[in-house]
């Protein structure tokens, strides 16, 4: 299905589009990652109605208008948006592979500190694994970490 | 889009007309249907991911922000998605213009993992 050009249309108007002709997709790959000493690891899932949209392309915008959407946030006196513009009339990314979808979602939704220091220190604070390798029940869930001794996939 | 209709008001025969900003205000922004135990997002729009952070508490992040901090949640929440079980009612927290916190909580405020977590936004994009 051809995606028509949205440059220019509301990001929530494309999502309506796509929300009555995608299928949805269901990932099955799970970005852990510990953003606090203090905290459980967190476990991130990625909507199946939003990778329908990253696999189609042509309809989400690029992941920088997110991080200038959120400087605009942290400023002190930062009210409301002004910016929005950004997400609408920015050229929208094309179609990703379902790995691509998932880096945009890490540098969209995860802390981006956690993002600059993922392999610093001395174990990874972010791992992208699969469904099947997260434990299969949710006993003692506030005390999940990232393995000490991960293997690493190159 | 292809099927456009511009109009600022809608007028019914007999009850009145009524301005389409309050169609366009009223309307939910983001909604989303999970499974806090698993995961499993059943139904949603406006939604990038969900992030399980603990126990029973997510993180929604959405697709197309809101302008600000200051939009509505409602929702509820219960132990199964076919019968009555012990009802939960839910605590948004930590509101940004891209996501929002919702923790499930039972009916002694202990924080409890739901089967059925339903949350609707209201509000205005930016």
């Amino acid at each position: 299905m051809q995606t028509p050009e949205f440059k220019g249309t509301h990001l929530f108007d494309r999502l309506c589009w796509a929300k009555e002709r995608l299928e949805p997709v269901q990932s099955d790959y799970r970005v852990v990652y510990e953003d606090s000493v203090d905290d459980c690891a967190k476990i991130l899932v990625p909507d199946p109605n939003w990778m329908a949209c990253a696999l189609q392309g042509g309809i989400l915008p690029p992941v920088w208008v997110y991080h200038e959407l959120a400087k605009d946030e942290a400023q002190p006196d930062f009210k409301k948006h002004t910016r929005g513009y950004l997400l609408h009339n920015t050229e929208p990314v094309e179609a990703m592979t379902e790995e691509q979808a998932i880096e945009y979602l890490i540098f969209k939704d995860c802390p981006q500190h956690v993002v600059e220091t993922w392999d610093s220190g001395n174990k990874p604070k972010m791992v992208i694994c699969r469904k099947e390798q997260l434990p299969q029940t949710r006993e003692w869930r506030n005390s999940w970490r990232i393995s000490d001794e991960l293997e690493l996939a190159a | 889009m292809a099927g456009k209709i511009i109009a600022d008001q809608i007028e019914h025969s007999t009850a009145g007309s009524l301005d389409t900003s309050y169609v366009v205000n009223g309307s939910a922004k983001v909604q989303a249907k999970y499974n806090t135990s698993t995961d499993v997002v059943s139904g949603s729009e406006n939604l990038s991911s969900i992030t399980d952070i603990n126990t029973a508490a997510d993180t929604l992040s959405f697709t197309s922000s809101m302008s600000d901090a200051t939009y509505r949640i409602t929702g509820a929440a219960n132990g199964s998605d076919t019968a009555y079980n012990n009802g939960r009612w839910i605590a948004p927290y930590s509101y940004a213009s891209g996501s929002v916190n919702i923790a499930s909580q039972n009916t002694t405020s202990n924080i409890t993992s739901s089967t059925a977590m339903n949350v609707v936004v209201h509000g205005d994009l930016a």
